[in-house]
C-alpha cells in the first residue's frame, strides 16, 4: 500500500497525507469513545462514577460473562438471539433489497404510463408521517399469520421505500448499451436484468444491503411485536436499556453493548474487502 | 455471479414458500389457564410470582401462568390498541383508562370485584375489595369520561405503589452540620433554612480520593417530573383537596374554567419550588440537569447530596447499588409556609412560620391540640400535613375484554386483596397495595430503617393525593401537565434564560387561554 | 409486405412479454405496498379529519385549524422549531453531503490505511443511536471528559452544560447530528463511485487531471444521480424525522424540532392531531421535494454509462 503511495505525483501525495491528517483526527474521535465503553465495561459500578480517565482497577473480564449470562429474554439466550438476529437480518435484507431492485429498476427504465406516478406516490410516503398504524397492522400480521421469522419477511419486501429512492437513482445511470446488445442478441428482458444489469448495480446493491442490515439488525420493536419466541439481540439491548433504569449496573450494560455490536462488526469487516474489491472487479467486465 | 444469482432466488422462492405454510398463529389465551403479565420494574419481580404460589396453594386444582418482564408495559399497550392477547391480567402503569374504552373498548368491566369480598381461600366477613382500598384511589379506577356506556364501572384494580415524597440521606445531613445540629423540616420555610444551612456550610464527603461540596438538593434532568412529588403537595396543603381536584379535572362544580386549572396555589408551590431549583441560590448539586437517573441516586447515596425526591421503590433499586450503606429516610412533605396567609385569611388568626412548625410537631407526636392555637387551625394544620403525592392511580391491573378467564382473573384478584396477599406484595415488592387498613398489616421479617419510615407515613395519618388523566380533557383534547413545550421544572431550573415561577404560572395561563376554545370543542 | 406482418408479430409478442415483465418485477412490491402501506394506513391518513367529541365522531378541518392557530402561539415556539428543523437540514445534508462525499473520494483514492478508516467511518452507524446518544451524554457530562481536557487546556475550571443550557444544546445537538452522520452517506457514494467505469478514470489520470478536477468534473457528474436521490431523500425526511431529539432534550431548552412535536402529540394519547400535523407538512414537503428534483436535475442531465 505505502508503494503505491510512493509513486503518486507530488501534489497528490500532499493532498492525500494532509487528508490522511484528517482522517486520522476524525477516526480518533470516533474510536475514543468506543475505547472508553471498553475501558468502562471492565469496571465495577462505583469506579464507573469515579474517575472519568482512570483505568479499570481489575480488569473485570467477568463483567462480560455476567452480560452473557443475564442477557436473556425467557429461554432465550444470547447465542440465540444472534441466531435469529443474523436470520432475520440476512432474510430481511435479502428480500427488501430484492423487491425494491425489481420496483426501481422497472420504474428507472421501463417508462409506461404508471412509472412517473410509482416516484412520486414513493415520495408521498416518505414525506407523510403515518402515526397510529399500529393496530391495523398488527391485526393484519396476526390475521395472515405472518407472526413467525419466515411470514414476517413479507412486512421487509416493501418495494418503495429508501431502498427504491437510492436504487432508482442508481439505475437511471445504469449503461442501456449492454441492455440493447443483449436484446438484439434475443436475450429476454428476463436475462437482461439477472445478467447484465444486476451485475452491474452489485455495488450500489450491496451499499443498501449494508444499510439494510444495519437497520433490521437494530430494530427491536418488529421482532418485539410479531416474533415472541425467536427474539433479537436488539431486543436484548432494548431490554437491558429498560433493566437500566431501576437495576444500576453500567458496566455490564455497556458489555452487553459490545457484544452485541461484535457480529455486525465482525461482518462488515470480513465482507468490505470481498465486496468492493469483487464489485468493482464485475462492474468491469459488464 | 450467475450461480450466486441462482442460489439466492431459489432461496426467495423456498423462502416464499416456507412463508405461506408458515406456523404463525392469533393470539388466543387458553381457557382454564390464567394468563398474568407483570411488568418487572422498581417493584421487582418476585411479588406476582409469590402471589400466584400463595393462590395455588389455597387452589390447588387451578392452573396459573405469570410472566414478569421488563417489556410486559409494551406488551399490555399493544394489546389495550389491538384487543388480541392470550394475556387475562396486566399488571403495568400509566393505563389511561378513558382512552381505551372509548377507541378501543378492550378493558374488561370488572365492577364484580370491587362488590366481592376477598378471599384467601374462605371469603373475608364483612368486607369487600372495595371497602379495603382507600376511598380516594377507589374511584380513580373507574371510567371518568363522558361517554354513557362506561360511566360508573370499574375496569382497573390498583397494583402496589407506595408514597413518593422528600428522602433524606441523614448521614450526609451529619456531615454537613453535625450530628444533632438539624431536624426534619416541617415547613417549606424550614425546608428553606435547611438548604441555606447546607449551602453556607460548604461541606465536602470524599468518595474514592475525590473531594465533592455537599449539597442539600440533588435530581437527575432524566426525571424533572420527580419535583411534583413535593409540589403537588403543596398545592394541596395551600388550596385544599377541593381545589387540587378541581385542577385535575380542570371543572369548577362540574363546569371546565380555565380557572380551576391554575389556583393561587399553584403559583405559590411553584414559587418554593422555583427557591429550591433556581440556579442562582445553589441548593441542587450542580450537574443535576445533566445527570441520568443511576448517578443521581448513587450521588445522593454516596453523600454527595443530604435530599432526593423519589418514590418508595427507591429502596429496592439502591439495594442493587452496591453504595447503598447510607441512612436514608422517607419523610412527610414539609408543609408550605403560605399556608399562614390561608389561615390569616380565613380563620383571623396570624400565625408565624414558628408557629406552625410547632403546632405540626404536636401532629406528629399525636397530639389532638397545640398550644396557643384553636381547634379549627390545628385541624386545618394537620389536613395539609397528611397530604402525601403516591402513583398508586396509575400503577394497576386489569384484565384485557378478550380474555377467555375473566372469572378466575377476579379470583386471583380477590386473592391479591386478601390480607394474605397484601402481606405478600408488600414482603416481595417493599410496598404497600393502597389500602385502608394498611396500619394493621406488618410484614414478616426485620424492616430496614427506610421502609420503617415509609411504613410511618403509610400508616398515619395520610391523604393519598395523585395527578390524574382521568377527565376527557386530559386524554381525548390533549391538555397534558404541561400547557406548553417546556416543563416548569426546567423552565425554573435552567442555566440561561430561568422564568420565575410567576413568569412560568403567566405563560401556562396565556397558553390554556388560546388553547381553551380547542380543548372546548371536544369535551364542551 | 411479408416481412412487415413478421415484424409486427414480432414486436405484439415483445411488447406483451414485456408487459409482463414489468407487471411481474413490479407484482410483489404493489402487493406489498398494497396490502401493509395502502390498507393500513387509510385510517391513519382519515385520522387527520377526525374529531372524537362527547358526543361521537365529527368529521372536518379542526384538527388542522388547531395546528395553524398553535403556530401562531408565541409560547408555544413552534416557529423556533422550524428554525431547528432547517438548521438540522442545513447542517445534516448541505454540509453533510459534501463532506461526506469528499470522505468517500478520498477513501476511493487510497489514502493510507483507507479499509481501516472505511471500518472506523461506518462504525457510529453500525450502533444504535440510543447507545451512541448514551456515550455522547457521558463524555459532554458536566465533570465529563470534554469538560475536563477543556479545563486542562485552558488552565481554569469549564463546567459547560453543553445539552441543558440553552447557549448550547442546540449547538452540541446540531454537532453530533453532523459529526456522527457521514456513515450511511460513505457506504452509498462509495458504492456509486466504486461502479464508475475504471477506463474513465484511468483516462482521466494519463491526461493528468489533477484531483480536485477529477472529483468536480467526472465524479460528481457521473455519481449526480446518486446525489441528488440522497438530497432528495433528505428533503422528503425533513418534517418527519426528529433527529436525536428525544433521547437528548426531550424538546426542552429551546430544541424543539417539528418532527418531535408531531413524536410528543402522538405521546399524548389521541392521535386524530398529530395526523393533521403531519398531513399539513406532507403537503408542503411534496412540492418541495418536487422543486428540489427538479432543480436538481437540471444541474446536470443523467449521464448512462
Amino acid at each position: 500500500m505505502l508503494k503505491s503511495f510512493l509513486k503518486r505525483p507530488k501534489t497528490e501525495k500532499i493532498v492525500l497525507s494532509l487528508v490522511f491528517v484528517f482522517f486520522f483526527v476524525y477516526a480518533v474521535t470516533i474510536i475514543l469513545p468506543f475505547v472508553w465503553a471498553f475501558l468502562s465495561s471492565l469496571k465495577t459500578d462505583d469506579e464507573y462514577y469515579e474517575k472519568v480517565f482512570a483505568l479499570p482497577k481489575q480488569w473485570l473480564f467477568s463483567n462480560y460473562i455476567m452480560a452473557f449470562r443475564e442477557f436473556k429474554i425467557g429461554a432465550t439466550s444470547m447465542l440465540g438471539m444472534i441466531g435469529n438476529s443474523l436470520w432475520l437480518t440476512f432474510a430481511g435484507t435479502f428480500v427488501a433489497v430484492m423487491v425494491s431492485s425489481a420496483t426501481a429498476y422497472i420504474v428507472a427504465k421501463y417508462p409506461f404510463w404508471g412509472s412517473k406516478l410509482i416516484y412520486r406516490i414513493a415520495i408521498f410516503t416518505m414525506i407523510i408521517p403515518i402515526v397510529g398504524n399500529l393496530p391495523a397492522t398488527y391485526k393484519l400480521v396476526m390475521q395472515l399469520q405472518l407472526n413467525n421469522p419466515i411470514g414476517i419477511l413479507a412486512l421487509y419486501a416493501g418495494g418503495f421505500g429508501f431502498n427504491f429512492i437510492i436504487l432508482h437513482g442508481f439505475y437511471r445511470s445504469v449503461s442501456w448499451t449492454y441492455a440493447e446488445a443483449g436484446f438484439i442478441d434475443g436475450a429476454s428482458d428476463w436475462k437482461v436484468y439477472w445478467r447484465i444489469i444486476l451485475p452491474q448495480a452489485l455495488p450500489a446493491i450491496v451499499s443498501i444491503a449494508i444499510l439494510s442490515c444495519i437497520g433490521i439488525w437494530n430494530d427491536y420493536y418488529t421482532p418485539f411485536l410479531y416474533l415472541k419466541n425467536s427474539p433479537t439481540l436488539a431486543l436484548g439491548i432494548y431490554q437491558f436499556d429498560i433493566i437500566q433504569t431501576y437495576r444500576s449496573n453500567v458496566p455490564i450494560y455497556y458489555c452487553a453493548i459490545l457484544l452485541s455490536v461484535l457480529p455486525i462488526l465482525i461482518v462488515f469487516c470480513c465482507f468490505q474487502n470481498t465486496i468492493m474489491e469483487n464489485t468493482v472487479a464485475g462492474g468491469l467486465k459488464g | 455471479m450467475k450461480k450466486l444469482c441462482k442460489l439466492l432466488s431459489s432461496l426467495l422462492a423456498v423462502v416464499f414458500a416456507m412463508g405461506m405454510s408458515g406456523c404463525g398463529g392469533t393470539l388466543k389465551g387458553v381457557k382454564g389457564t390464567l394468563n398474568i403479565a407483570s411488568f418487572e420494574g422498581g417493584y421487582g419481580s418476585t411479588w406476582a410470582t409469590a402471589l400466584k404460589d400463595a393462590y395455588l396453594a389455597h387452589n390447588p386444582e387451578a392452573k396459573v401462568v405469570v410472566t414478569c418482564n421488563p417489556l410486559v408495559r409494551e406488551t399490555a399497550v399493544t394489546a389495550l390498541q389491538t384487543n388480541m392477547t392470550d394475556v387475562d391480567i396486566f399488571f403495568i402503569d400509566g393505563v389511561g383508562v378513558g382512552t381505551y374504552c372509548e377507541n378501543y373498548g378492550s378493558l374488561a368491566d370488572i365492577s364484580e370485584l370491587y362488590s366481592l369480598s376477598p378471599k384467601a381461600g374462605a371469603d373475608e366477613e364483612n368486607t369487600t375489595v372495595k371497602d379495603k382500598i382507600m376511598p380516594e384511589v377507589v374511584s380513580e379506577m373507574a371510567y371518568g369520561g363522558d361517554w354513557k356506556e362506561f360511566e360508573n364501572k370499574y375496569y382497573t384494580v390498583p397494583s402496589p405503589s407506595g408514597p413518593c415524597a422528600l428522602i433524606l440521606n441523614t448521614d450526609a445531613l451529619d456531615n454537613a452540620l453535625g450530628k444533632g445540629n438539624w431536624r426534619e423540616p416541617r415547613t417549606t420555610n424550614e425546608l428553606l433554612e435547611l438548604c441555606g444551612a447546607i449551602s453556607a456550610a460548604q461541606a465536602k464527603v470524599t468518595v474514592s480520593g475525590v473531594k465533592h461540596t455537599v449539597y442539600p438538593f440533588i435530581y437527575s434532568g432524566e426525571a424533572v417530573e420527580y419535583w411534583r412529588y413535593l409540589y403537588y403537595p403543596w398545592i394541596a396543603q395551600y388550596g385544599g383537596l377541593e381545589t387540587w381536584n378541581n385542577m385535575q379535572n380542570v371543572k369548577i362544580n362540574g363546569e371546565y374554567s380555565q380557572g380551576a386549572y391554575r389556583p393561587e396555589a399553584k403559583l405559590k408551590a411553584f414559587e418554593v419550588l422555583e427557591k429550591i431549583i433556581k440556579r442562582s441560590n445553589g441548593y441542587c448539586d450542580s450537574s443535576s440537569m445533566n445527570n441520568s437517573f443511576n448517578q443521581t441516586q448513587k450521588y445522593f447515596l454516596q453523600g454527595r447530596a443530604c435530599m432526593y425526591v423519589t418514590g418508595d421503590w427507591f429502596e429496592m433499586e439502591a439495594e442493587n447499588s452496591s453504595d447503598y450503606k447510607a441512612n436514608i429516610k422517607m419523610v412527610r412533605t414539609p408543609v408550605i409556609s403560605e399556608l399562614a396567609s390561608v389561615i390569616q385569611s380565613e380563620n383571623g388568626v396570624s400565625l408565624t412560620d414558628e408557629k406552625l412548625r410547632e403546632v405540626i410537631s404536636a401532629i406528629d407526636g399525636g397530639n389532638e391540640s397545640a398550644d396557643g392555637v384553636s381547634g379549627e387551625v390545628f385541624e386545618q394544620v394537620r389536613t395539609a400535613r397528611s397530604y402525601t403525592f403516591t402513583l398508586a392511580n396509575s400503577s394497576v391491573g386489569f384484565v384485557p375484554e378478550v380474555s377467555v378467564n375473566k372469572d378466575m382473573a377476579i379470583d386471583f384478584l380477590r386473592f391479591m386483596y386478601s390480607d394474605e396477599g397484601i402481606k405478600i406484595v408488600l414482603r416481595e415488592s417493599r410496598s404497600y397495595l393502597p389500602v385502608v387498613n394498611a396500619s394493621e398489616i406488618n410484614a414478616e421479617g426485620e424492616l430496614s430503617s427506610f421502609r420503617k419510615s415509609v411504613n410511618e407515613i403509610m400508616q398515619g395519618d395520610t391523604k393519598y393525593i395523585y395527578s390524574s388523566a382521568r377527565d376527557p380533557i386530559h386524554y381525548r383534547a390533549g391538555l397534558d401537565t404541561y400547557v406548553g413545550n417546556e416543563k416548569p421544572e426546567v423552565a425554573m431550573g435552567k442555566k440561561t434564560g430561568a422564568l420565575t415561577a410567576k413568569e412560568y404560572f403567566e405563560k401556562e395561563g396565556r397558553l390554556l387561554n388560546e388553547k381553551w376554545a380547542d380543548y372546548m370543542k371536544v369535551v364542551g | 409486405m411479408k416481412s412487415e406482418r413478421v415484424k409486427s408479430n414480432f414486436f405484439r409478442s415483445r411488447k406483451i412479454r414485456r408487459g409482463i415483465f414489468i407487471g411481474a418485477m413490479l407484482s410483489i412490491g404493489l402487493i406489498q405496498f398494497g396490502i401493509f402501506w395502502v390498507y393500513v394506513n387509510i385510517d391513519s391518513i382519515l385520522l387527520a379529519f377526525k374529531l372524537t367529541t362527547r358526543t361521537g365522531v365529527s368529521w372536518g378541518f379542526d384538527n388542522f385549524k388547531r395546528f395553524f392557530h398553535e403556530f401562531k402561539m408565541p409560547d408555544m415556539e413552534l416557529s423556533l422549531a422550524l428554525t431547528n428543523t432547517f438548521l438540522l437540514f442545513l447542517v445534516g445534508t448541505v454540509m453533510g453531503l459534501p463532506v461526506s462525499l469528499l470522505f468517500a473520494y478520498y477513501l476511493y483514492k487510497k489514502v493510507p490505511c483507507s479499509k481501516f478508516f472505511r471500518v472506523v467511518f461506518f462504525l457510529p452507524s453500525i450502533i444504535s443511536a440510543a447507545v451512541l446518544v448514551a456515550l455522547f451524554k457521558y463524555l459532554l457530562a458536566v465533570e465529563g471528559p470534554v469538560n475536563t481536557i477543556l479545563s486542562a487546556l485552558t488552565g481554569r475550571e469549564v463546567s459547560i452544560e453543553w445539552l441543558t443550557d440553552e447557549k448550547y444544546s442546540m449547538g452540541t445537538i446540531l454537532f453530533y447530528v453532523f459529526w456522527t452522520g457521514f456513515g450511511s452517506n460513505i457506504v452509498l457514494l462509495t458504492g456509486a463511485i466504486h461502479r464508475l467505469p475504471v477506463d474513465v478514470l484511468e483516462y482521466a489520470k494519463l491526461d493528468g487531471v489533477k484531483m480536485t478536477r477529477e472529483l468536480v468534473q467526472i465524479i460528481i457528474p457521473m455519481i449526480w444521480p446518486t446525489l441528488s436521490t440522497l438530497l432528495v431523500f433528505a428533503t422528503a425526511g425533513l418534517f418527519t424525522n426528529s433527529g436525536p431529539i428525544l433521547l437528548f432534550t426531550e424538546g426542552q431548552y429551546k430544541t424543539m424540532t417539528i418532527g418531535y412535536f408531531i413524536f410528543s402529540e402522538v405521546q399524548s394519547n389521541s392521535y386524530e392531531y398529530p395526523a393533521a400535523i403531519g398531513l399539513i407538512f406532507t403537503v408542503i414537503g411534496f412540492p418541495l421535494v418536487l422543486i428540489v428534483k427538479g432543480v436538481l436535475g437540471k444541474i446536470f442531465e443523467d449521464v448512462e454509462y
